[in-house]
This record gives structure tokens, C-alpha cells and sequence, in this order.
């Protein structure tokens, strides 16, 4: 017997169309590989152990006040996540370039689920790398401030959703543009302070990196979770948050004027 | 009933604009099994994907109250790395069926494509055949005014092409097929409305031995796109 369409609220069709698409994301994902689900926690668990290998021991660098591998961790693992969910995000419409025929997923759906299964699988490789750190190690893990943390990482969070937005269109209207737009994603490590404290670097320098809003991101982070954390010269909580406010508009204006466009290829 | 009105559709390529259509308008009687029929070229894919929504109309109206089903063709929207089960069960959550009513729909999927242990196969093992007859299954496990039926019959077997005309038969009074084909024998066998696309035109055919007629009529070369 076949089902007829019954009529549903919009919120309904969002809701069932979101989670439809987590589940088959983490599917895809899990499904790529033998053993996926091992390979999609191990993969960022290797980069931030190989990384806090290099610079922790053989470069022997050192965060006063701070264990090293603290430091690196409560950075990079954040800024994995607010890279990747940009990227993802661009990408999203193009990848699911074929559901589109059925007429309740629209690309924002997309966009919603592609956060949702970075964000949880941020969470399950934080947890992991520090609790490593904390039970096994036996370095000290305890976070600060919370409260604080959660702000920061929702400010973080809101801004790669929106720049994602932004650039999504950008390369829908200009398709070139994506291999640009990925290379410009590589220098951003070092221009976001996760690898060294960016106290270190010389004021002239700094004012010209504090344009970057991932930096105040990183910094407000580990802010967040040392209770030592110095006072660092122009990094502010509004800055990150109101950039974030404006590319989360630019984002959604850009998409509701060229969302068929998204749409149809 | 279908209807366009005065629909302008053109695309942007590398080489300027491509108009596919120009002030577009035709009507379909309610109630006929059509066959949307055209050679290589003439917009058939176009038109099919403006009248399941796929795709906007730079300006005019599409008018129409009937629920029409997603293009049933080789792609689906399937991903290839999931099984026909996972790829099912995808669709059904979009449409809203969940727990128990999700697996009679699967079962019902099951049942119809009769592919047997392949359903949980990932989806890129399969045929052209065998993708049909899911994408086909799962598409009649949901009731719609209008099936649109792209390739998908043009490329399942004989045994499969006759179980899906029997489906259609016996829904022939809450659902007609929009069948897009190259094939006049299915379509002297389904249809009995031919809309002929050439050119950027539709001409309606309510005879379709006639529609037939003048398609065999329009070959020759293909028209390169119309620039402006």
C-alpha cells in the first residue's frame, strides 16, 4: 500500500529533512572505509597528536603558565572545527546537488546538517584528546570559565556558518573561485595563533592579524579554559561576535536572493 | 490540469545565454497519461524539470494542482556508497514516515524492485536495471497525481516493464505518468496524450498516433542552442 502525502508544517519538513540528512551524512562517512567510524574519530585525533608531537617535543616549545599540550590542543581542535564547517558548508549544495529533486530539501537543509555532524563529531574528538590528556597523561584539563568557552565556540560556530553562506554563493556564481578560496584557508593556521601564543608576536604585526576574527575566536577560547591566561593587547569578545553577526546576514541575504540558483545547475 | 502560461526559461553557459524557451504556453486535460516526447536536445529535461520544481521559470506561470513526483530516473539521488535499503529509508524520512510505516514502505520498495539480496547492497554495485527498479519502487510507494518517469522504463527488462504498466493500470483512476521517452512503443502502450517539444515549441497532440507522426517528421539534424 502505498503512503499518501499527508500535509505537514514547514517546521515538520525541516525537522525531518535535517535529521534525514545527519543520518545519512554520518552513513556516507561511516560507510566510505572498513571500520569508518574508527577512521573518522582517529583521522583528527592523528593530526593533533602528530602536530602537538613536532612542536611539544621536537621543537620543545614551551606556553609559560600553560602545559604545551593543553595550549596546542584547546586551540586546534576548535579551529579544525570552525575551518572544516566553512568548507563543508561551501560545499554542501554542490554535494547534494541530486536530492534537490526531492521538493522538501532545500540547500539551507543542508547547511544545517553539515553543522550539526561536524559540531558532534568536534565534541566526541574534544572530549577524547582532553580527556586523554587529563586521565592518561595526567595533565591538568580543568576548564576556567564554561560559560565563557561556550560563548566563544558559538561565536566561532556563527561565523564559519556564515562566511560558509557567503562563500557557497561566491562559488556558485563563480565556480573558479573555489580552489582560491581553499588555498587561502591554508595560511590561516598560522594567522590565527593556533600553533604559538600570539603574545609572543611584535605589536606591529599583531595589529595586522587582529583583522582576523578566528584569532580572537582561539584566543577567547583558551582564555576560557586558563585560569592564567594573559591580558593579549586588541583581542576583544565583541569583534569576533559582531563579524560574525554581519557575514551570519550577508550569508542569508546572499541566499535567500540566489537560492534557486543553488538550487538548479 | 497543467497548465503554462507565457514561461521564459534560458541558462548561462561559458558561450552567452541559452534560451530554451520562449513565451511557453500549453495546457493538459486532466486525467491523460502523457507522453513528453522530442529529439536529443529539444528541451525535454528542461520542461521536466519545471513542472516537478525542480527548476523556476525565469518569468510566466506554471499552474497546477496536482501533486507531481520527482523526476523517477537513473540517478535518484541516490548515493552510490549506501545500500538501496539506506538510500530508501532516506526517502521516506524526508516524506515524513517514520517507525512502523517506514518499514511497510521499505518492505512494499523490496517487494516491487524484487532485486533480492542487492537491496543491501551499496547502490553503486547495481545496473542501470536494477537502480530503475528501486527508484521506481520507491517512487509508487508514494501517492502522487502525477508520476514523471525519465529513463527509468526505457532501461528495466521486460518482466519489470509490464509489472509497472500493471501498477499503473490499477491506479489509473488517482494517478496518471508522465513518461518521458524515446520509445513510441511504450508510449502507443501508456499514453494517450503526446506532447511534442522541437525547437523551444510544445505542440499538444491528442491523438498520439498523430503526435507520433510528426515527431518521426521533425528529425534531421539537431539546432545548436539559440543564442542571444
Amino acid at each position: 500500500m502505498p503512503r499518501s502525502l499527508e500535509e505537514r508544517s514547514s517546521l515538520r519538513i525541516v525537522r525531518a529533512v535535517v535529521f534525514a540528512l545527519v543520518l545519512r551524512e554520518m552513513q556516507t562517512r561511516f560507510g566510505a572505509r572498513r571500520m569508518g567510524a574508527f577512521w573518522m574519530l582517529f583521522e583528527p585525533i592523528a593530526h593533533v597528536a602528530v602536530m602537538m608531537f613536532i612542536f611539544g617535543f621536537i621543537r620543545g616549545r614551551e606556553v609559560p603558565g600553560m602545559e604545551f599540550p593543553v595550549f596546542f590542543a584547546t586551540g586546534i581542535i576548535p579551529f579544525l572545527l570552525i575551518r572544516n564547517l566553512t568548507l563543508r558548508i561551501m560545499d554542501a549544495p554542490n554535494a547534494n546537488q541530486a536530492l534537490f529533486a526531492y521538493q522538501q530539501i532545500k540547500p539551507f537543509d543542508t547547511f544545517i546538517a553539515r553543522t550539526i555532524v561536524e559540531f558532534s563529531l568536534f565534541l566526541c574528538v574534544y572530549s577524547i584528546v582532553i580527556g586523554g590528556l587529563g586521565l592518561w597523561l595526567g595533565y591538568d584539563v580543568s576548564m576556567h570559565d564554561p560559560l565563557m568557552w561556550i560563548l566563544a565556540l558559538a561565536t566561532g560556530v556563527m561565523f564559519s556558518f556564515g562566511l560558509g553562506l557567503v562563500l557557497c554563493i561566491v562559488v556558485e556564481a563563480f565556480p573558479n573561485s573555489r580552489t582560491f578560496i581553499r588555498l587561502t584557508f591554508l595560511p590561516l593556521y598560522i594567522i590565527s595563533g593556533v600553533i604559538f601564543p600570539i603574545w609572543v608576536l611584535p605589536r606591529e604585526y599583531l595589529e595586522w592579524i587582529l583583522w582576523n576574527p578566528y584569532l580572537h575566536i582561539i584566543s577567547n577560547l583558551r582564555e576560557s579554559v586558563f585560569e592564567h591566561y594573559p591580558e593579549v593587547y586588541g583581542i576583544s569578545f565583541t569583534y569576533p561576535f559582531s563579524v560574525a553577526l554581519v557575514m551570519l546576514f550577508a550569508g542569508m541575504a546572499l541566499y535567500r536572493v540566489r537560492r534557486l540558483e543553488l538550487m538548479a545547475r | 490540469m497543467i497548465e503554462l502560461r507565457n514561461v521564459d526559461k534560458s541558462y548561462r553557459t561559458s558561450h552567452g545565454r541559452k534560451v530554451v524557451f520562449k513565451g511557453l504556453s500549453f495546457s493538459v486535460p486532466p486525467n491523460r497519461n502523457i507522453a513528453l516526447i522530442g529529439r536529443n536536445g529539444a528541451g525535454k529535461s528542461t520542461l521536466m524539470r519545471l513542472l516537478c520544481g525542480l527548476d523556476t521559470p525565469d518569468r510566466g506561470r506554471i499552474i497546477t494542482d496536482k501533486k507531481i513526483s520527482w523526476p523517477v530516473g537513473l540517478a535518484g539521488g541516490f548515493q552510490g556508497s549506501l545500500t538501496g535499503r539506506q538510500n530508501a529509508k532516506f526517502v521516506c524520512r524526508v516524506l515524513g514516515a517514520e517507525g512502523e510505516e517506514m518499514s511497510r514502505l521499505i518492505q512494499y520498495i523490496e517487494d516491487f524492485a524484487e532485486i533480492g539480496e542487492y537491496f543491501d547492497q551499496p547502490v553503486k554495485t547495481y545496473s542501470s536495471g536494477m537502480r530503475a527498479r528501486v527508484a521506481f519502487g520507491l517512487s509508487l510507494a508514494f501517492e502522487f497525481d502525477y508520476y514523471l518517469v525519465d529513463e527509468a522504463m526505457s532501461v528495466g527488462d521486460a518482466h519489470f516493464r509490464e509489472k509497472a504498466a500493471a501498477e499503473f493500470r490499477a491506479r489509473a483512476d488517482k494517478a496518471n505518468i508522465i513518461l518521458v521517452t524515446h520509445g513510441m512503443g511504450q508510449v502507443r502502450k501508456m499514453c494517450d496524450f503526446v506532447l511534442l517539444l522541437d525547437n523551444g515549441r510544445v505542440t499538444p497532440f491528442d491523438d498520439i498516433e498523430e503526435g507520433i507522426r510528426a515527431y518521426q517528421q521533425c528529425g534531421g539534424p539537431i539546432v545548436g542552442p539559440k543564442s542571444q
